[in-house]
């Protein structure tokens, strides 16, 4: 809610116009044509209330969703051509799996990956960029839940939020290494951010990768990797995919004892101790990072499970994006 | 809405201000009258130490804790509880003891024990700082954890004990450990054998606590194995303090590996010996991280 009032501007206003207008509507017609309790009439009244500012607020954060920046990652054909997929869609079925209450768009069939860059407001505009890749085993991107939602939430803090809509399902592009579309689609976006950085008005030592589950392949492959795993395409390609700082959640770990790079960029981590075995991975990633001296910082909540974006769960998990928020002031990135 | 808002918000200065200034006079009160136990009935187990008189180590020059300094209380040679009981109205029935760090040799006696303390208070928790014998190799000279650790059981079996006394429930009996302060987490939580010759019927009942939290603590060697009833355990530690994260990560890994409830947090900076003192770091607002743990474990 509290961001939601945030953001209210004249369209918000005039929601709540709407809102008081409707609320005697709904008044008037109650009273004319039901004949119901006063309490009883009084719960309907508030749930209806209730119903059409939800929808309301969801229409004003429309408004700002629909207003991103698009472009397309790649100038022609992406890494081993076009492939030819039915059109995209959201995978989701009415019975599928809630995230606090809410279903998750699970977007398939993306062959056309791109950058979708959500500008925070002129007032809060650090100079801070984030790149966010979904989760989704490779299969799907987690769209909303590990996407729009989480680019909502770092563009409400003054980062450039940019959701990395990588090629799914990766089966599809690689058939015996379906995490490669994901990797170089991670290496692309990197570059490109940084290359094109003044546009956006980001600093181009400022960019970071933020990934989900699988989308800690990305992230991955453009801070611990060093080889460019496809061919440079443009001017863009000779630019560093190397990101400024990174958080993986919920994502994989490393084996025991990986040596990893001592200039690797500042990570943090997020990972529930009920994810099965999860975080036993991230502890080691957590080593290598300590033996190799690079800056990190890891939370283990006790219970969260896998999948919970930014959403409001209830649990302390839900709470990390304020961990977050810190470690980036702590590190000068707010 | 915006009316609804403003009412809100009132409501919230109004509860926030009613919180401070009530905790504020109940801590004045407790500071000035916590209630004590001495821990043994008679001298502690070991040979007789007649040490000088208690003192706190600090010289004016000391290194300042979050821009304060400490108190380092060296020669306890008469182990005691001192406890800081919650304002009536917000008492939960929980109670956590507190073991200060300094090494075995000194307590940071306000750092990691009164502030403490006074921090658990606030949130309805019986606060049971646990003042155990230092140095510890004037009492065990080859183990110098010895008396930590026989205190620190002796600590839980007694709280326990007499548990309608402080008006807590026994199975909500917690302990946390600073530095070396996590002897005697360690001592209770993981540890079966009792560390002394009982000698009265305090000691007839267990020394586990029901959730531990040792803090910037020493933590295991690799593949350890940890028993699968250890109670859950909650974890602070700065990524930057020195080596220790890494032990607190085998410590982590054991307890995942034994099916045992566990939360960890490594910060990206903080060094070690922070205790509850505002530092500005992020990871300066870690007692909120444990509550938000207790809350989760119904403790709260």
């Amino acid at each position: 809610m509290a961001r939601a009032h945030a953001r209210m501007d004249g369209s918000a206003e005039a929601a709540v116009m709407i809102i008081k207008l409707t609320s005697e509507f709904i008044t008037l017609v109650i009273q004319q044509l039901i004949s119901v309790k006063a309490m009883m009439y009084h719960q309907f009244k508030m749930s209806l209330l209730t119903c059409l500012t939800l929808a309301i607020c969801s229409f004003t954060n429309q408004l700002h969703a629909a207003e991103p920046i698009i472009w397309q990652l790649w100038p022609g054909e992406p890494p081993g051509g076009n492939v030819e997929l039915p059109p995209e869609y959201n995978k989701t079925k009415p019975t599928d799996k809630l995230v606090a209450g809410r279903p998750v768009f699970r977007l398939t069939n993306v062959s056309k990956p791109e950058l979708i860059i959500f500008k925070p407001k002129e007032e809060l505009a650090t100079d801070t960029a984030l790149i966010i890749a979904p989760g989704g085993g490779t299969s799907i991107l987690g769209y909303d839940l590990g996407g729009t939602e989480v680019a909502e939430w770092f563009s409400s803090i003054g980062v450039t939020a940019i959701v990395l809509k990588y090629r799914v399902p990766g089966i599809a592009f690689n058939k015996d290494k379906k995490w490669l579309a994901a990797a170089q689609d991670g290496q692309r976006a990197v570059s490109l951010v940084r290359g094109r950085a003044s546009e956006l008005g980001i600093n181009p030592d400022k960019i970071g990768i933020l990934g989900f589950s699988a989308g800690g392949i990305p992230l991955g492959y453009t801070t611990v990797m060093t080889e460019r795993v496809y061919k440079p395409v443009d001017e863009y390609d000779k630019i560093s995919f190397k990101a400024n700082f990174a958080a993986p959640i919920s994502t994989g770990g490393s084996p025991p004892n990986t040596i990893l790079p001592k200039d690797t960029p500042p990570v943090f981590m997020v990972v529930a101790h009920d994810d099965k075995a999860r975080t036993l991975g991230i502890v080691e990633t957590y080593k290598a990072l300590k033996k190799a001296g690079v800056s990190a910082e890891l939370h283990i909540y006790e219970s969260g499970g896998h999948v919970f974006g930014v959403r409001k769960t209830g649990l302390p998990i839900s709470n990390w994006p304020q961990r977050m928020k810190e470690w980036m002031s702590r590190l000068k990135l707010l | 809405m915006i009316h609804l808002l403003k009412k809100a918000l009132i409501m919230f200065c109004f509860t926030m201000a009613f919180n401070s200034s009530a905790s504020a006079s109940a801590n004045e009160v407790h500071a000035a009258k916590p209630i004590i136990w001495q821990l043994w009935p008679e001298k502690p187990p070991g040979d007789h130490v007649e040490l000088p008189a208690e003192y706190d180590k600090t010289k004016p020059g000391d290194k300042l804790y979050g821009g304060l300094p400490v108190i380092r209380l060296t020669n306890v040679t008469k182990p005691t509880l001192v406890i800081y009981k919650p304002n009536k109205e917000i008492d939960t029935g929980t109670a956590i003891i507190i073991a200060p760090g300094g090494g075995t040799s000194i307590l940071a006696y306000d750092l990691e024990g009164t502030e403490v303390a006074e921090w658990f208070t606030s949130i309805g928790v019986t606060a049971i700082i646990l003042k155990y014998r230092v140095p510890g190799k004037a009492f065990n000279k080859d183990k110098q954890w010895l008396s930590a650790a026989q205190d620190g059981q002796r600590a839980v079996s007694l709280v326990r004990g007499r548990a309608s006394e402080l008006g807590i429930k026994p199975a909500k009996i917690g302990i946390m450990g600073f530095s070396a302060g996590g002897i005697a987490v360690a001592y209770t939580t993981v540890i079966k054998e009792r560390m002394y010759e009982p000698v009265d019927k305090y000691d007839e009942i267990s020394f586990t606590p029901n959730y531990a939290a040792p803090i910037y603590a020493g933590g295991s060697p690799p593949d350890t194995v940890l028993p699968k009833e250890t109670p859950p355990v909650f974890m602070v530690v700065a990524h930057d303090d020195k080596n220790m994260s890494l032990g607190m990560v085998n410590t982590y890994i054991s307890l995942k590996k034994s099916g045992v409830s566990a939360e960890l947090h490594i910060y990206e900076s903080g060094g070690h010996g922070f205790g509850v003192r505002k530092t500005g770091l992020p990871i300066a607002k870690w007692p909120e991280r444990m509550q938000e743990w207790m809350v989760r474990l119904r403790l709260l």
